[in-house]
């Protein structure tokens, strides 16, 4: 379980502020909305559901406009927070087209059914209320949380407080006379600024104190993950090397495996921690990626330091496969022949096709006198690129190291 | 040859490993363990060469070298770091440091990236000269100075090789050139590096993090 790894960002937060009750995605009917708060209150969902259906078949259609309202006020739910502490990604950028054409059905329905039935209230008060409910249940709902979906949450708030002001006015201009409303506005402004400047203060310092205690806590939350991290990886593999220490060989794979960890951890891409060692099931989606996951392997297996240089990096597809398979075979016979420690690899994306180079210094040997018996270096490195139209060449003389090159062009992506 | 070298780390581990390594090979005039302790003992000691680490306390070697060479601007700077990162690397290079070294290299090879520093010239290693390419890379745009903001293919050439971990001398005859030739090449991607207002320059660093 990996969080962010420097920064703190506000993903952080959400799971911090994360409520009990919220909507639910899975196994919901309409939005989400009994099954959230059946979850939240401990009850089954269809207890919650029924006891909903029947409010709506005895009082009336205002229930849906309840359920409306608690549509938007409850947030969205995500497992991920309760395990990890980050909103995932594919939750986060879902779009809410669903939801959001579930609410404007309930909230024309209801619009709908209570003109109906409340015929008596003249039409003037009745449709701005509901705007008006409508704006509040929105800013309430979006506007003090701190999840959701960030880009869209200052415009939602805008729109929910326009949507008040605009149903407040037209609800009383069509009460009152405007004018008498704007001179008790004015005392009524008066009386909140006068309260603003009595409890404002008090107020910003409260939110001080609450953004100063939310940041040390997770600066204290961060600092037990690197914390463990540190537990779980380097020190067992310090307590590993002092028991092995009279093996060479595996002092040094152990510590060449816990730099890589480590060092992918601070500062590489964000692979998860606990697949860093062993490669995961599922396959990088890049060149380098699978590259660098091929050579961290033959490192383990053969306890030599691969120097890898990657420049520019491109989605896998056949070719490139073909490429690294061939640049691993290269890179396994430069530590099973070569006998040298380190072996220098090189990979450069370039806009029509992809380079690797796999070179050692060590013995070397002539290519025009291996045995035809021997098909390595043949089949399963030259022949694999040759097959994606690419290209090989090995140079090597004995004594002067061995370099293999090879090239994919890059199919239009 | 015996090079004047001053080592900054913080590490004082490191320090006695890079003094053990170098022993007979250049003589340790001094050494610190922060920015400030380094800021003010370099001038004082006058070296030829200052190894300095690019995590330090107070400030980072980026600092040490722009406090240094503020007051001392004749010091040359080598960075040894553990660091890959690419924005540590590119953040000591523009500070003024003429190379980059990662702490695995040999006593030797350390020893010859001295006496190069201190002749003036620029140390690549394979990740800085990877690190380059990339940052100079494939991105095509119009460049606001051609002169400082392009790679020529010559030293393309020869970047590309330091990357594949060809050392100056096996660059010099892969590509018939002689070995000063290959240090000037060098020595101008370096320059390039520390001047161009390439906005890719900082825009990639800045990306890599986030990516």
């Amino acid at each position: 379980m990996v969080g962010p790894r420097r920064a703190c960002d506000h993903r952080r937060m959400d799971a911090v502020g994360a409520s009990r009750f919220a909507r639910r995605r899975q196994g919901r009917w309409l939005g989400g909305v009994c099954a959230g708060l059946a979850a939240g209150l401990g009850l089954p969902a269809l207890v919650v559901r029924a006891v909903f259906v029947a409010l709506t078949l005895t009082s009336g259609p205002g229930v849906l406009l309840l359920y409306a309202i608690t549509w938007a006020l409850l947030p969205p739910f995500d497992p991920g927070l309760q395990g990890s502490g980050g909103l995932s990604d594919a939750v986060r950028g879902a779009p809410h087209v669903v939801d959001a054409l579930a609410v404007l059905a309930m909230v024309a329905g209801g619009i709908l059914l209570l003109s109906e039935v409340a015929a008596w209230l003249p039409r003037t008060v009745l449709v701005p209320g509901i705007l008006a409910a409508a704006g509040a249940a929105l800013v309430w709902g979006w506007g003090g949380r701190a999840s959701g979906q960030d880009g869209a949450r200052p415009l939602l708030v805008a729109v929910g407080v326009s949507l008040v002001v605009v149903g407040g006015v037209a609800m009383l201009a069509a009460v009152g006379s405007v004018r008498t409303l704007g001179r008790s506005a004015a005392g009524a402004a008066v009386l909140v600024a006068g309260v603003a400047l009595m409890l404002g203060p008090w107020l910003l310092r409260l939110g001080r104190d609450l953004t100063a205690e939310r940041r040390q806590r997770i600066r204290s939350q961060e600092r037990a993950e690197v914390a463990a991290h540190l537990h779980d990886g380097v020190l067992q593999t310090l307590a590993l090397i002092q028991k092995r220490a009279a093996d060479d060989r595996e002092v040094r794979s152990l510590a060449r495996r816990q730099e890589r960890e480590l060092r992918s951890w601070l500062y590489g891409p964000d692979v998860t921690a606990g697949t860093a060692g062993a490669p995961g099931p599922d396959e990088p989606a890049t060149v380098a990626g699978l590259l660098r996951r091929e050579l961290d392997d033959v490192e383990d297996r053969y306890g030599i330091r691969l120097d890898s240089v990657l420049v520019g990096d491109a989605p896998l597809d056949d070719p490139a496969r073909a490429l690294v398979a061939a640049g691993r075979e290269a890179a396994q016979n430069a530590a099973r022949h070569a006998g040298v420690e380190a072996v220098d690899v090189y990979l450069e994306v370039e806009p029509e096709r992809i380079s690797l180079f796999v070179r050692d210094r060590g013995r070397g040997f002539d290519p025009a006198a291996v045995p035809s018996d021997r098909r390595g270096v043949a089949d399963s490195i030259c022949a694999r690129v040759l097959r994606h139209g690419g290209a090989a060449h090995v140079r090597s003389a004995p004594g002067e190291g061995a370099e293999v090159e090879l090239s994919v062009p890059r199919t239009a992506s | 040859m015996n090079e004047r070298v001053f080592v900054v780390d913080d590490h004082a581990l490191v320090r006695s490993g890079v003094r053990t390594e170098l022993a007979g090979r250049v003589q340790i005039v001094g050494e610190a363990g922060d920015v400030d302790a380094a800021a003010a003992a370099i001038p004082a000691t006058d070296p030829d060469v200052v190894l300095v680490d690019v995590h330090l306390p107070g400030g980072g070697g980026a600092e040490v070298i722009r406090r240094v060479l503020a007051e001392r601007p004749s010091t040359r700077f080598l960075a040894l770091s553990v660091s890959d990162a690419p924005e540590d690397v590119i953040a000591v290079i523009r500070a003024g440091a003429r190379g980059y070294l990662t702490k695995t290299v040999s006593g030797a090879e350390l020893a010859e990236a001295i006496e190069r520093v201190a002749a003036g010239d620029a140390v690549f290693s394979p990740r800085l000269a990877g690190f380059v390419l990339d940052a100079f890379g494939t991105t095509v745009s119009v460049p606001s100075d051609p002169e400082l903001d392009q790679l020529t293919v010559r030293e393309r050439e020869v970047l590309r090789l330091i990357a594949r971990g060809y050392a100056y001398k096996e660059v010099a005859r892969q590509l018939s050139l002689s070995v000063k030739t290959v240090e000037t090449h060098v020595s101008s991607v370096l320059r390039k590096l520390q001047l161009s207002s390439r906005h890719e320059l900082t825009r990639w660093a800045t990306e890599r993090r986030i990516v």
